[in-house]
Order: C-alpha cells, then structure tokens, then sequence
C-alpha cells in the first residue's frame, strides 16, 4: 500500500508545465494603474546605475524605457553614471570615442553610500526600496518592484514651477504623516547624442536619456518630523546653469579618476528637473515629480 | 516559533525520561565559530568594519532515538564576516527537521538537502565556506518498493539568507539498478535514472506570457564493466523568462545540458574523461532575483579543484548560460624498485581541462530571433578557461617525502569576472611549486612549500593592444611568489608562517606582501586555530560557485567542536 | 515569508542546550551510527549501519580527492595498512564527499593510489552531517558494536601513531 502511496504522490507532482508557444504577447489591454483619490498620482524613480563603456547597460536602459511605455508618466527614469571600470573617459588618443565624461560627484557619492556598483553593472534603485540589503536591484527585477511601488498610498504630492535661474518646489501632504523627509531636486539631460557600448558593438550616436547632470539641494523638507494633511511646503531654489556646468568640469579634472574635464557642453532645451521626497531613515522615496527646465 | 519551543519541550521529555539508558535516544551535535577582526589598510585595499569584529556561529543539534530523528540548527551573523552576503543578518533557527523511516518508507518534514542525479537540475545543499545554503523546506518521502528500486518525491520552499524564496518546487526522482532488481551476476552492472522538477511561481506580467509552472526533465545511465564506468545524464529545461518588459530580453528558449564522463582504473593506474555543455540552464528558485543563493541547480565546473594557494589565483566559475567544458585526468604509481620509481615508489597525477563559450552564445528565442548552437564546438569559441598540470609525489627518504606541481593555465578575467572587454584582457600563468615535509623525530615535523607564479596578458584578446600606461586597461597584477612554512607536532599542534608576494604589479605601490601567521590546537573532536595577517581580494569558488573575498588585515579565530 | 528570531526563541534555546550538554556529558560518550545510506564504487546503495568487521574496530574516515591532508593521512596509513590488520584486525572505512564535480575522480585515485580501504561515497554530505563532520579529514573510532568510541579533526604526520593506540586499546 505504501509503495503506492509514494508512486502515486510521484506521478501527481509530474504536473503539466507551462511550455509557452509563439507569439508571446497576451491581448490584455494595458492600463495603467492610478491610485489617487486626490489629483496626485503615485510616481516612481528609477535610477538606472550605468556607464558608457558598460555592454550589459543599454539592455537595463531598453527594459527601463519599456516599464516607461507600460506606466507612463508614473515612472520617472534617472540614468546615474559611475565607476572608473564603466564610464571613465577614454584617453585623449582614443578620440572621438569615449571622451565624455558623464560622472557626477552627486552620482559617485550615492553609488558608494549604496553600493550599487561594486556588485556590477547594470544595476540600480526602484525609489530605494529595500534598503540597507536589498535595494540593489538587477533590471530583471525592475517590473515586479515598480508594481509593488505603484499599488502603495500617496502620501504627498509636487508641483514643480519654473522661472528663468530659479525653481520653485511645492510639497503637498495628502496624508497624516510621521518622520524625516527630505527634498531632493536634480537636473537631467536627455537626448545626448555620445558613444555607448552596446553588447558587441561600440555604437557612436547612441542617445543618452535622463543623465543626471546636477543636484541642487538635498535637504529637510521642513524642520518638523510630522505632517499635517493638508500641508503645503515652499521650497525656492535659485541656479545658475553656467556654474554648475563649470562644477561637474571642475569635479572631472581634479576629483573624478581618469576624469578629462570634458563634462560640460549641456543643452538647457534638453533638460529637465526631477524632485523627490525621501524618508531620511528608511531612505525609501514617497513621491517623485519631474518637469522641463524651460516650459 | 512556537512550533519550534513545543518540539524542543517533547523531544526534551523524551530525552530526559530515557536518560538512564544508553541507547535509546541520543543527542550530538557540533559547534563552529569563525571571527575575525578588519583594521583599515590603504595598500591592499582593505576597509575596517564599523564593527570591528565580524563572526559567523553554528550549531547543530541531532537527536536520535531508533528510526526517528530530529534535529536543529542555530545561526548567528552579528554580523556576518565581510565575505558572506550581507543578507545574513541577525541570529534565529533556519534549519529544523524531523524524520522517521518504518518499513522502507522514509519521511522527512521541515528542512531537507537534496540532490536530482548529478545536480543539473536541481541541488539543494549547503557550502559554509561559500555562503550557500539553500536547504528546502517541505515534505520529503523516499521508498524502495523493491529490492534495487529507490523512488524520492518531495515539496518545498528553497532558503535564501534568512527567508525563503517565492518558487515553490515539486520533485521527483526514480533510479533503477538492474543487476539489483534481477538479482543478477552479469558482469555489466546497468543503473538507470530519472529525475523531474517543477517551479511555481505567480506570474504578474503586463504584456509578456509568462509560464507559471517551469519544469525541468532528466535522465541519467551508468554502466559499468570490470575497471571501466561510465556515466551519462542530459536534462531539459522549458522556457524560463524573467518578469521583464522590454521586447529585446525577451528570451522563451529551452534549456539543455548533458555531462559524460568514462573512467577506466586498475591497481597502480587511473583514467578519467569528461565533457559537458550547458545552454540556458541557469535555474532560479525566483525567476527574477539574481545572486547565488538563488541558484537551485549545480554544475559543477570542469577544472581541477586545486589545493595550493597559487594554482587557485584565477578560479573558474561555471557559466550555467552556455558553455563547452572537457577535462582528462590520469593517475599512475610507479612502483618501488623500478627506475624511476625510486625507493619508494612515485605518483603521478595529471590534469587538462578547457573551457570555452558555444558557438554564437547560448540559444535565444522570442517573436523576433532564434538562435541554436552547434552542438559540439571548440575551435573558434570564446576561450573562457584552460588548465594543463601535472603533480608528482615523492618519497625521498624515510624523514623527507616531496610534491612537485607544474602548471600552465589561461583564464579568461574580463569575461568570468564581468569586467567590460579589454581591461584585464586573457591571462596566461605558468606555476611551480615544491613541496617538502621533512620528519625531524617522532611526531615533529616541518613542511616548507614555495610556489611561483609566471603571468602575462595574451596579445590577442587584448582589446587595444595597448598597455596599463595610456589609461585603456586596469593595471595586471603581473608575477606572484608564496612561501610557507608549517611546523607540526602530532598530535595536538601546528604553526605556519606564510607570505605571498606580488613582486610583478605593474604599479610599483601595489607590489605587496601578504604575511600570515596562523597557530591551532586539535584535540580529538576540538579544533582551535588563531591567526594574524593580511588577505588578498580575490575570488574563491568551490565547484563553480564563487564568492568575492574582499582584502582583509586583520586576526581570525577560529573553534570547531563535535559532540 | 520570514523566519521568526525571537529573544525567548533563543532563552529556551540556551535552557534546552544546557540540559543536553549536562545529561550527555553525564553519561558515557558511546553513539550509534546514524541511519543513512552512501553509495558505494559501483553504485550501489549502502546503509552505514551495515558496517562489520566480525567485532573488531572499525576506522571510519572522511576524505575528498581535493583535501591534501586526507590523502596524507590516507597514504600514510596506506603503507602501514597491513601490519595494523594484522595486529588488531581493525578495517578501515573511506568515506569520500566528493561532490559532482570531483565525485568520478576516485575510483581512479584509490585504485591508483593502490589502497585496500573500504571505499564509500557521500555525494551530497548526507552521512557527513549526519555525524557532526565539518571539515575533512576527520576520523572516527568505532568499537565492535559499531559504537563510535573516538574522533580525532584534522591530520598530521604522525596522528596515525595516536589512532592505532586508541585501536589498540579496543582490540580483542
């Protein structure tokens, strides 16, 4: 009887498997998915953790633009370049391939605090969830996590309003909350046109999205540790685009390994800002908003 | 948890309420602590932990009464040593069972290690020195419903680090032996395997039809004839696609793999020849998450596990993905009185494995390629490993016996440690080592070992064919010497003394020495060893498996016990 | 799902561990050999608590083709093998946890290596856990009622002298 019992239970577990045939597609529609009951809509950031001599990264950047395609607006991408191995320029007999360098001190100072690329590019953050031992996320990885993220409550909603040299950042408190936040405001750049290695290939006008250029202020969104619903906070941050660019110059010949100063060349019509709230102690982002420099 | 103290409190009783007796109801166990201390060191590299200290604890439990068993581990990371997954955190009981066995049938709950053939498609065990352990959580039933059948079925969860992994798998294993079952004398002695996996896991993709059940198939037959054995297995994996979006990753082929090996051995001589190739068999217990301790099956890498520190610089670690890999060992004894047996007698060992890559990269398949590889090719692949050695073992006189090694050996850096093309290119190591214990008296004796190590970058695969200096490539570590020194009082002591000096670095700065001073104490089941030195970064792998071992400065303790 | 680690998971923990080490060290340290199966050379399936050797010691001894200290202690008993059964009738039992990777390497060694040990395999370390061995070499005794009397970790030259007087002591 017993032998069976186990022949049996053997013969059960031989389930049917799932061999998937072409086409791959499923014909559900797609929608995406909002959680508001007010008019803020849950935002993610990406931050997709690469280098322009990277092979492996322009597959994490395809699969961030896809997730894009699927959530819209509700996914905000932020493309950060680190490391010596993966994105120090070429020497200057190499030109003109490789000779941007697209490293921030910003970018090289959270790559550290995270750990992001000691594990290997590409890799990156889904609004820094899991830290201190799992936020470091494989692009396979990405879907899943955004989904969780966008099925959560929105706690606070941004609007971000431009001026010619100043930003203005007003953080709106949707729900009672406790803690310490801070407000991050950075400036990206998109469509640079610049080398990239792509598996094999070393393409040449490879279109960079969403570099991060700048960080203009990362610091408590007020001094109280808890919010009102309700609540509405004014953050004024002026800029001055020539001196930020001289910055990141001046980071890549004196501070950046085998950095060539070649860091500036921005193209202010192709910017934009991205703001973010972060819990200071979880480091997990609440909310994120992104809009162009010059509406 | 509660479960966990109840069991405690009932075997306990139990245990207790037989204490008189001998036999009936056992309790053994053994105990493992390995600390070590991080101080800041800027030449090699090496950071201080906040901690100071970092230690890795165990201890396990068994308690054996007739055919019933249960037993328990206890691990504690606070917090974990630098080279273990920082996902080890915090202390707790991850491994728990109980088991009994009554008439042939044999059942298992709670945590169980398991192995499917040779590992291919699924394994599940423990390696401490490696960090690994991904033991199973579930119901285990093993029977014999006949004289030479053995039959296994099982359901779990497999552990990650501290919690277990999304995939729940189902699994069933059958082997015949039919000299067994027929009760026959045959000289040829047949046994015949089949194993099957199954993964669930919940499919949450918006555009991509995902497959919830991924199984995996394989079977395996061993023959063998007077000194000869052979062994074969292939295993079938359907199409496992991660929860991705972009179209472009989108890869629905099958995997496959297959591992052969024959071995012929007689009094004084032994042969041994393998191959294997993998396609797409990386196996997950999350089909997103990636790391080592999600891997669920074992292929164990084609190359020679080697005991002597500068034979083991460059590991190579087993690409599941894709790979062609054929190794050959012969062993032979020459015996005592012949020529070049000496005295004594001589040993011999040797070894050549090569691994390379398969013919345009492992198979791909989705609504926009499909790509098959040859099957079999050697020629123009993508050379990721390449060892060739020979070991001779000496006895020289009564108080002096002697090993000597020669290598040769091409490792692939950029690829088998993902670097980007062309920073540290293909390397190529010629080594030699010698190796002498001499007995000073009864129960002394002194062993000295030095080893030498030949590196150059191969012209061919460097991308720029340029060198460190113009910014295009890492600095090479260049050329590497050990030296160690053990003295051995059997047979409770030992002392060592060793040092490995980087004398080749092409940056002057970073030609270091890495000295180490190690002492122990064994006494029957008791181990005690203390150290002091220096560790360099590097990359240990057992069977394919590799973890990164940071640069170290620091002292190490380590106490061992069995009870 | 997450494992519980709790602060009185780990008070009854050291209460319970306090009471086993008390009561086993209370009395004498005989064991029994667990109920597992290794496999031998051809194959076969073997349960370790078949083991005989008509009453006299039995040396169980765990090795791999890629420990050099094993194959040290091995050989060197390997030279004196006939003299100990000779003196004592004890039988020497290897058993290797060569996993896959190496696992087809043995027969090759020991026949090589022209040893007459009792040669088992314990592919995926179930006997090795099983009894309590953390790293190899490590060496038990056992008596003529197949009860493990001692256990010595590690080897050096000369640890074989220490076994054969413990084997000595149990002889008939």
């Amino acid at each position: 009887m017993k032998k069976y019992l186990v022949l049996l239970s053997s013969i059960l577990i031989i389930t049917s498997c799932d061999i998937v045939e072409g086409p791959y597609l499923t014909d559900e529609a797609i929608n995406p998915i909002d959680t508001t009951t007010n008019s803020y809509m849950k935002k993610v950031l990406v931050e997709d953790f690469t280098g322009h001599l990277c092979p492996n990264c322009p597959d994490a950047a395809r699969e961030l633009d896809a997730i894009h395609d699927i959530y819209g607006d509700q996914i905000i991408g932020m493309a950060i370049h680190v490391s010596k191995s993966f994105a120090r320029p070429y020497p200057a007999s190499q030109a003109p391939s490789f000779q941007y360098d697209f490293r921030t001190q910003w970018g090289d100072n959270w790559d550290d605090f995270y750990g992001i690329s000691a594990m290997g590019l590409p890799r990156g953050m889904v609004n820094r969830i899991g830290y201190p031992d799992n936020h470091k996320l494989s692009k396979d990885e990405w879907a899943t996590e955004v989904t969780n993220e966008l099925n959560k409550e929105v706690d606070f909603g941004i609007d971000i309003n431009t001026t010619i040299n100043s930003i203005t950042i007003s953080s709106n408190v949707l729900n009672n909350v406790n803690g310490d936040y801070n407000l991050v405001v950075c400036l990206t750049e998109s469509n640079i046109i610049n080398w990239q290695k792509d598996g094999q290939e070393n393409v040449e006008n490879y279109i960079h999205n969403h570099v991060l250029k700048s960080v203009l202020t990362d610091e408590n969104l007020s001094n109280s540790t808890s919010y009102i619903a309700g609540e509405q906070i004014e953050t004024l941050i002026n800029y001055d685009l020539a001196t930020l660019e001289q910055s990141n110059m001046d980071y890549s010949t004196n501070t950046a390994e085998l950095g060539n100063g070649n860091a500036g060349d921005w193209n202010a019509s192709n910017m934009s800002i991205i703001a973010y709230i972060y819990n200071t102690t979880t480091k997990e982002i609440m909310q994120a908003e992104e809009a162009y420099l010059n509406e | 948890m509660k479960k966990t103290v109840s069991l405690l409190m009932v075997f306990g009783a139990s245990f207790l309420g037989f204490s008189q007796e001998v036999n009936t109801g056992e309790i053994h166990g053994d105990f493992d602590l390995n600390l070590q201390s991080y101080q800041e060191d800027e030449l090699i590299g090496a950071t201080a932990a906040d901690e100071v200290i970092l230690n890795n604890a165990y201890l396990n439990l068994n308690y054996i009464k007739g055919n019933f068993a249960t037993g328990l581990r206890y691990e504690s990371y606070l917090n974990a040593l630098a080279d273990y997954d920082p996902e080890f955190k915090g202390n707790g009981i991850p491994y728990r069972y109980a088991t009994y066995s009554i008439d042939g049938l044999e059942v298992t709950v709670g945590n169980y290690y398991e192995q499917l053939g040779s590992g291919l498609i699924f394994r599940s065990y423990e390696e401490k020195g490696l960090g690994i352990d991904n033991a199973m959580d579930g119901v285990r039933l093993k029977y014999s419903p006949t004289q030479g059948t053995y039959l296994k079925t099982f359901i779990g969860k497999s552990r990650t680090h501290f919690a277990y992994s999304d995939g729940i798998f189902r699994g069933a294993d059958g082997e015949i032996n039919i000299n067994e079952l027929l009760s026959s004398e045959n000289k040829i002695k047949t046994i015949l395997g089949g194993s099957f996996i199954s993964r669930y896991q919940e499919r949450s993709n918006l555009i991509f039809k995902i497959p919830q059940n991924v199984s995996a198939y394989a079977g395996r037959l061993n023959l063998m004839y007077g000194g000869w054995n052979y062994y074969g297995e292939y295993a079938y994996k359907i199409n496992d696609p991660a929860n991705v979006l972009s179209a472009s990753e989108m890869n629905y082929a099958s995997g496959n793999a297959f591992t052969q090996n024959i071995t012929f051995s007689k009094r004084g001589f032994g042969v041994s020849a393998e191959i294997h190739r993998t396609d797409n068999m990386t196996f997950k217990s999350d089909r997103d998450k990636d790391g080592k301790a999600y891997l669920i099956n074992y292929i164990p890498t084609l190359s020679k596990p080697h005991a002597y520190s500068l034979l083991a610089l460059y590991p190579c670690a087993t690409q599941a993905d894709g790979e062609f890999g054929m190794q050959f060992d012969v062993f032979y004894k020459m015996k005592k009185g012949t020529l070049l047996g000496g005295k004594y007698g001589t040993k011999l060992a040797f070894n050549y494995s090569r691994i390379n890559g398969l013919n345009g990269g492992s198979s791909f398949l989705n609504d926009n390629t499909e790509h098959n590889p040859m099957l079999i090719s050697i020629k123009n692949e993508e050379l990721y490993f390449h060892d060739i050695n020979l070991e001779i073992n000496k006895k020289i006189s009564k108080k002096i016996k002697a090993n000597f090694v020669i290598a040769n050996q091409t490792y692939n850096k950029d690829f088998l440690e993902g670097h980007v093309p062309g920073d540290y290119g293909v390397l190529n190591s010629t080594i030699l080592i010698t190796d002498v214990s001499y007995k000073i008296k009864k129960g002394h004796s002194l062993r000295m070992e030095l080893q030498m190590l030949n590196s150059k970058q191969l012209e061919d695969y460097s991308a720029h064919g340029g060198a460190y200096e113009n910014g295009l490539e890492e600095p090479a570590e260049g050329d590497w010497s050990m030296g160690l020194l053990e003295y051995t009082i059997s047979p409770h002591w030992f002392f060592t003394v060793q040092d490995m000096y980087n004398y080749g670095n092409e940056i002057s700065e970073k030609q270091l020495h890495y000295l180490n001073l190690t002492a122990g104490f064994i006494k029957g089941a008791n181990r005690f060893e203390i150290g002091y030195g220096k560790k360099r970064e590097g990359i240990f792998c057992v069977g394919g498996v590799c973890k990164l071992v940071p640069s170290s400065n620091g002292f190490n303790l380590s106490i061992s016990s069995s009870f | 799902m997450q494992l519980k680690k709790s602060k009185m998971n780990k008070k009854t923990l050291f209460s319970f561990l306090a009471i086993a080490l008390f009561t086993t060290f209370s009395f004498a340290q005989n064991r029994a050999l667990p109920n597992k199966d290794v496999k031998t050379l051809d194959g076969s399936n073997f349960n370790i608590t078949n083991l005989e050797n008509n009453g006299n010691p039995i040396v169980i001894s765990f090795w791999a083709t890629w420990c050099k200290p094993c194959k040290k202690e091995l050989n060197n008993i390997a030279e004196v093998y006939e003299d100990w059964q000779d003196e004592t009738g004890v039988k020497l039992v290897a058993i290797s946890i060569d996993d896959t990777r190496s696992m087809m390497r043995v027969a090759p060694y020991v026949n090589a290596s022209d040893w007459n040990y009792e040669v088992y395999l314990d592919a995926n370390s179930e006997l090795k856990r099983a009894m309590g061995v953390q790293t190899v070499p490590h060496t038990f005794l056992l008596n003529g009622k197949n009860e493990i009397i001692w256990q010595h970790k590690g080897y050096v030259d000369g640890d074989e002298d220490e076994l054969l007087e413990q084997i000595k002591k149990i002889a008939k």
